[in-house]
């Protein structure tokens, strides 16, 4: 029987649940935080521990050490959930397998390592004492108790039932003598040799040395007869004569020797591994042991020298889930041979076969370690769907399919649950709409049904049955008490009032069927004074308000040749609060009448009709147009009974139709007037004359338009386009009649030259250029594609195409560096990327203004010749300055387009101030005085006053440099200089040493832009 | 006796040793066999399968120009005895003058032999009336995919020469035959010589032990341009404050020109009392960048006027200017190691380019060579190829 100590629950079950709350955010589980043991299956005792422990918490809520906690736990929902996973017997069944799985992980955390050595030493079936006293001292130390360790091992507990031999069998000598004639017959033991299976009789034995003697004699004498001699005759005595056993338990003394040391070293880490034990039986097998007795032997060597073996006859095992046995395969066991758990589970994605202990299908990956979870959840949501929480239920057999996919019993209850579903959420559907569109009566219904599929229904906007009744008989009350009131007013001739308590009823319920009687029954007043008037094929329709209360609409009926009697009797035209309409489909020339009937609440009143009229509708798209003498008018009018007639005024326009000159129309939709003088001015007066009831004509109004003809100008045939810091300038000579436009456009114009154009037309030619003067305009943001200007003459309402040209704006070539190397200027640029020609033009006097300036020198060069050339050279440059501009050039339709060559880097200026060149000659006196030196001036023109000069010597051969690196031998000051006539200076070389290199130099540096000193051959230089 | 240098292995034997390879495409009819040479030269191993080389029958007094395999097949492909590389045609026939150009890594050789080759086949060539052509379709692909094809069509800087170790192809020499005009002589006609140019790779020029089998052709050279860079020189460079980015190995131009004498010596057995003969060009390169480091007067300034002869005066005074700057610069060592060691040398200025490329290696001005022809001038005209006058 269950019984509740609060100091107990809070030391075993409140406590842990705290801590581990604080450190996992981990609740207890439905058992744990009842405190009932997970085999709990009355449902009294259930009930009692629920109760009891509910109090209990409601109690310590306030506790501030376990308030957190208890808050979460006191949640409706937790609750709710706990108590029906545990009054449930099958929901309580996987609840209690999922609490089991999470309590075995987390006891598998904490015994890892015990597992791991239990199943090592375990895998052969049983442990024995020796065993198990190392398990127990090597885990003790993990905060293992005995108890918990002995509990881990889930295999008896025995001695093992093989001992190692002991028995030789057959004196050593003997052995060895065996081993090695077998050693060389490559035999593994005398039954081999002999041919026979081991335990065999004595006749046999007898039988078949007699067989092998035979054979062995009629071989030839070699050491394997020998060898094969001696087996035979060893056979003889020890197992034909003597006793066979003997030589079986030499056999396994044998063996077990061999192994010994195998062994020995295998276990040196105190650890055999499957390997090393695979490898062991196979030195043991081939010693001629059975399979059975050679892994015994092994693992009693191992336990000799203190090693666990991870043994294995290569046998295929499974784990159980529950108590983590390895059960053969073999067997085919379906369910734990230790436990009775279940094994095998079913993959639901690829239906194999799935180890119920492997956290995930082997073959697809698929966790189907969540098995007992999706049991929970599958029988939490059946229960769900039989109290009739159709959502919640669905809900959690969603969450069961995410982890299970759609298959077994989730299939099955998802089909279930969505049926239900389906028809819940239709239901709920309906009754939201009904609720949205007011109709209450309706919705009231739709509830009934709903009550009855889904008792408990619970929506997901949280909102359950009682709740939405509720709403719904509320609305309903209230428009029960206005009908009340409305009838009163009505019985007491009030009509008003009861129209307005009527309509209240019907705002509030729509579907309110007395509501609607009872306004039927009181309908609204007529409008009254209905006029319509036709104008341009549309008839403007009005009359005077109703003098009916509680909001009116009218509703307007068209009918030909009558009054409409009711709304089905003619077509409907507007249905408006106001009191006019404008019908734009009524039929041109066309008798029609016009009756408005006033509606309350969808109850109308009596027709009210206007006089019959004509429609008339003028003519559309009225263009008139002139050119040179001619006028030309166009319409559209498509009405049969309509004709259109046209009266021309010259100076006013025609009063109405009738009046003035009446012109025939050339077709259906226009005509051409040749009879008007070019500058004057002529009105147009186009009317439409229709036939009344009675066939007499009836005129419209008409439409007006005025022209002046005038004579077309002269089209523009020459123009000049120019680019000027980026600006397009077009020039022409203006003609005398005419003003002139010009437009850019990107497409070739449509018109040719000459072409006249309506001026309306123009803005089809492009962007206008800005007129600056009378012959330029200019276009200040020229495109950097080709573009057409088009030259427009404009007189009067008549344009006239010119002769539109294409144009590119040419990009300048840029960097452009120039260098003097003397005998040649280099020149180079970066050019423009779309341009590969290019004329480079020089002046001595100014940078030339274009590439077709006379003055200038001009060379054309393509892009391939700069690339091979390396640049442009201007060879034997004269002694003048360059202005040298570089002009890039484009091809466009083969017109060459220049670049204006004004942008920095297209132009540049070479050899402004040539250096005035003083050329000098050094000659040694005679050979009695060879330390004399005359330097000698001489200039190309007359220098006054030169800048002083002086005369370095540097001892050796290498040339003294102008910063002074060398002895000064003489100054020559205030040399003036005359155009042939050299002068002279003498100086000696006692301060330097020979042989040394003289060189002069001017002693001011900024003057070397003025002057500049041409030095001698080296030859004179060089002083030896 | 004339004896005829491989420009590959630069053995010397005379003409008629002269081996042929067959040129039979049946191989069942003429079997392909293992070239053992051509493998060895190659470096590869195993050596690969090619048709055979054999001597024809030939004497000293008719040197072989064509000859008939076994097979039966006639070919005039010559090759190498030694290494088996084929010769260019008729190669024994001419004087060939092996030029090698030297410099330390990334001091614009490539730049300077591609510009060089191009300003030889057009301007040069038409001042002098000299026709300058590739001799084998090796150099013609090489010339067009390693040099040409960058700075000429993709107007781009050339990457870095590889070692020859890396790239077998830079092994192989480049070419040439210069067919001159020739002038002042009783009997009209033409005067040619093969000129055979070695782009080294400038780690190739870092140790003597890789010199001595990378660049064996030093030792066999004619006339050696040694390019320097006055960039990599720190007095030019704090000069001119230059943004310029060192090549992350600099060798000091006094090293290599060490290196190359002491080959050379070792190669020709020469004492240290003897000068080498062989005439160095030592070129500076990229003088268009250096223009405000020189007087307004200096010849540097000037473009050189080679009009048919080689203008010696104007090289005298390049060389005399040039001198005395770069002592300035790097001090006399280097022109002291020079005189001691070479018999003939001369400084010159000059630029492949014109102008430096831009941060990303682009030429976009194109190229705009200055006195490269000189150095290449100076040498033939020291070797009596091509005459000089003095303005």
């Amino acid at each position: 029987m269950w019984k509740f100590d609060e100091a107990d629950y809070i030391k075993r079950v409140l406590s842990p649940a705290v801590d581990a709350f604080k450190s996992e955010s981990r609740l207890p589980d439905c058992f744990e935080r009842y405190d009932l043991p997970i085999t709990v299956s009355d449902p009294k005792e259930i009930e009692t521990a629920i109760t009891t422990v509910h109090a209990y918490w409601n109690k310590s809520k306030q506790n501030p050490r376990f308030g957190k906690v208890l808050s979460v736990l006191l949640a409706p929902k937790e609750q709710q959930d706990a108590r029906r996973n545990l009054l449930d017997s099958e929901a309580r069944k996987a609840v209690r397998e999922l609490v089991e799985a999470e309590r075995k992980k987390s006891r598998e955390k904490r015994f890892a390592a015990l597992d791991r050595s239990i199943r090592m030493v375990a895998s052969k079936g049983y442990i024995d004492p020796g065993e198990l006293s190392v398990l127990l001292a090597q885990h003790r130390c993990e905060s293992l108790t005995e108890q918990e360790i002995r509990s881990r091992v889930r295999v008896p507990i025995r001695e093992s039932s093989v001992r190692l031999p002991t028995n030789e069998g057959l004196p050593k000598g003997t052995r060895e003598q065996i081993r090695s004639g077998l050693n060389v017959l490559q035999k593994r033991d005398l039954y081999e040799f002999l041919g026979v299976d081991r335990g065999c009789s004595k006749d046999r034995l007898t039988e078949s040395l007699r067989k092998r003697e035979l054979e062995w004699r009629q071989k030839k004498s070699d050491f394997t007869l020998t060898n094969a001699n001696l087996l035979l005759g060893l056979i003889k005595t020890h197992m034909v004569d003597g006793d066979a056993a003997k030589y079986d338990a030499a056999l396994a003394y044998e063996a077990v020797e061999v192994l010994r040391p195998e062994v020995r070293l295998a276990a040196g880490d105190k650890l055999i591994t499957k390997a090393e034990f695979k490898q062991l039986l196979g030195v043991a097998l081939s010693h001629g042991l059975a399979q059975e007795t050679a892994a015994e032997y092994i693992l009693t060597l191992a336990r000799e020298y203190g090693a666990a073996v991870e043994w294995s006859t290569d046998e295929e095992t499974v784990r159980c889930a529950k108590c983590l046995a390895l059960v053969p395969l073999k067997t085919n066991a379906q369910s734990c041979t230790t436990c009775g758990a279940e094994l095998w589970t079913t993959c639901p994605r690829c239906s194999s076969r799935a180890a119920a202990s492997d956290p995930a299908c082997a073959k697809c990956g698929f966790k189907t370690g969540d098995l007992p979870r999706v049991r929970l959840l599958v029988r939490q949501a059946q229960l769900e769907l039989g109290e009739g929480r159709i959502e919640e239920s669905h809900e959690t057999a969603r969450e069961a399919e995410r982890l299970w996919e759609r298959s077994g019993d989730v299939a099955k209850l998802l089909d279930r649950i969505e049926v239900a579903v389906e028809q819940v959420r239709g239901l709920r559907r309906e009754i939201d709409e009904t609720v949205a569109a007011r109709r209450f009566f309706a919705a009231r219904t739709k509830l009934a049904s709903l009550a009855t599929v889904a008792p408990n229904y619970l929506g997901l906007d949280g909102k359950d049955l009682p709740q939405l009744k509720g709403e719904v008989e509320e609305k309903l009350k209230l428009c029960k008490g206005l009908l009340t009131k409305a009838r009163e007013c009505e019985q007491k001739g009030r009509l008003n009032e009861a129209v307005f308590a009527y309509q209240d009823a019907l705002q509030i319920v729509a579907d309110a069927e007395e509501a609607q009687r009872g306004l039927q029954r009181c309908p609204p007043e007529p409008a009254a004074n209905v006029l319509a008037q036709s104008h341009e094929g549309k008839v403007q329709v009005e009359w005077q308000p109703s003098p009916a209360v509680g909001g009116s609409e009218y509703i307007i009926v068209r009918r030909e040749g009558r009054a409409a009697l009711s709304l089905a009797d003619g077509d409907v035209v507007a249905r408006v609060a106001t009191t006019s309409c404008l019908d734009q489909r009524a039929r041109p020339a066309s008798h029609v009448f016009y009756t408005v009937f006033t509606e309350r609440t969808g109850v109308l009143s009596k027709g009210v009709s206007s006089a019959g009229m004509l429609v008339m509708q003028e003519v559309s798209n009225l263009s008139v147009e002139a050119s040179g003498g001619l006028v030309n008018c166009s319409w559209e009018f498509d009405v049969p009974e309509g004709r259109v007639r046209v009266f021309r005024q010259e100076s006013r326009p025609p009063s109405r139709a009738g009046d003035g000159l009446e012109i025939a129309p050339t077709g259906p939709h226009n005509l051409l007037d040749r009879g008007v003088s070019n500058g004057h001015l002529y009105y147009y007066r186009v009317v439409v004359e229709y036939r009344d009831a009675k066939g007499q004509p009836v005129f419209t109004s008409g439409i007006v338009r005025s022209v002046r003809p005038e004579q077309p100008p002269p089209a523009i045939d020459e123009f000049q386009i120019t680019l000027e810091e980026g600006v397009v300038h077009v020039s022409w000579v203006p003609p005398k009649h005419g003003a002139v436009s010009f437009y850019r456009t990107f497409q070739k114009p449509e018109w040719r030259i000459g072409e006249q154009i309506p001026a309306a037309k123009l803005a089809a030619l492009g962007v206008p250029l800005r007129i600056e003067l009378n012959n330029l305009a200019v276009d200040f943001a020229p495109s950097t594609q080709p573009a057409f200007y088009v030259p427009v003459t404009i007189a009067g309402d008549v344009a006239v195409i010119g002769n539109a040209r294409r144009y590119l704006t040419t990009q300048d070539v840029s960097h452009l560096k120039a260098v003097d190397f003397g005998r040649y200027l280099q020149l180079q640029w970066r050019w423009p990327e779309d341009s590969r020609l290019a004329v480079v033009a020089w002046r001595h006097d100014a940078y030339p203004h274009d590439p077709l300036d006379a003055r200038a020198t001009t060379h054309r060069i393509s892009r391939g010749e700069y690339d091979g050339e390396g640049g442009f050279r201007i060879n034997d440059p004269a002694k003048a300055p360059y202005y040298v501009v570089v002009f890039a050039v484009t091809q466009v339709d083969g017109e060459d387009i220049y670049s204006s060559g004004i942008s920095p880097g297209a132009h540049d200026l070479l050899r402004t101030s040539l250096p005035l060149s003083i050329s000098y000659s050094i000659s040694r006196g005679n050979w009695l005085h060879r330390n004399r030196i005359t330097i000698t001036f001489n200039a190309e023109r007359e220098a006054k006053h030169l800048p002083e000069i002086v005369v370095i010597a540097k001892r050796g051969d290498i040339q003294p440099l102008p910063n002074n690196n060398g002895i000064l031998l003489a100054t020559i000051s205030d040399l003036s200089l005359h155009s042939g006539t050299p002068v002279s200076h003498e100086f000696t070389l006692d301060a330097v040493r020979r042989p040394c290199y003289l060189r002069a130099f001017f002693r001011d540096g900024p003057q070397a832009h003025t002057f500049r000193l041409i030095d001698p051959p080296p030859q004179q230089l060089r002083i030896t | 006796m004339r004896q005829l240098i491989c420009p590959y292995c630069f053995e010397r034997y005379p003409p008629h040793q002269v081996a042929f390879r067959c040129i039979n495409p049946n191989a069942s009819r003429c079997a392909l066999e293992k070239d053992a040479p051509f493998g060895a030269y190659q470096r590869v191993d195993p050596p690969p399968l090619m048709q055979r080389v054999f001597r024809p029958k030939s004497n000293w007094l008719r040197p072989a120009v064509r000859a008939t395999c076994n097979c039966g097949m006639e070919t005039t492909k010559m090759v190498c005895h030694h290494c088996h590389n084929e010769l260019p045609w008729n190669f024994g026939t001419t004087d060939s003058y092996t030029v090698a150009l030297i410099g330390a890594k990334e001091a614009g050789k490539s730049h300077y032999i591609a510009v060089l080759i191009n300003e030889l086949k057009n301007r040069v060539g038409q001042s002098f009336d000299a026709s300058f052509y590739e001799l084998d379709d090796q150099t013609r692909d090489r010339y067009k995919k390693e040099f040409k094809r960058y700075i000429y069509d993709e107007r781009i800087v050339i990457p870095f020469t590889k070692s020859g170790r890396q790239d077998i192809s830079v092994r192989y020499p480049l070419v040439y035959r210069l067919s001159l005009q020739k002038r002042r002589t009783l009997f009209k006609g033409l005067s040619k010589s093969n000129l055979v140019f070695f782009d080294t790779a400038g780690e190739d020029l870092t140790h003597l032990d890789l010199m001595s089998t990378e660049t064996k052709y030093l030792a066999n050279s004619h006339g050696i341009i040694f390019l320097l860079d006055p960039l990599q020189i720190r007095a030019v460079r704090d000069q001119l404050k230059t943004t310029t980015a060192l090549p992350s190995e600099n060798t000091e131009p006094q090293e290599i020109i060490g290196r190359v004498s002491q080959l050379i010596r070792q190669s020709h057995g020469l004492s240290h009392n003897e000068k080498i003969q062989t005439p160095v060009a030592l070129a500076f390169s990229k003088v268009d960048e250096m223009h405000d480091l020189f007087e307004p007067g200096s010849p540097v300034h000037h473009a050189a006027d080679h009009d048919g002869y080689f203008n010696t005066a104007d090289a005298q005074q390049v060389n005399d200017s040039m001198r005395a700057h770069v002592a300035q610069w790097v001090g006399p060592g280097l022109d002291l190691f020079l005189q001691h060691n070479f018999e003939t040398f001369s400084y010159f200025g000059v630029s492949a380019l014109g102008s430096p490329p831009d941060s990303q290696g682009r030429l976009p001005m194109g190229v705009a060579p200055f006195r490269v022809e000189d150095p290449l001038l100076w040498i033939l005209h020291k070797l009596n190829v091509v005459r000089g006058r003095r303005n």
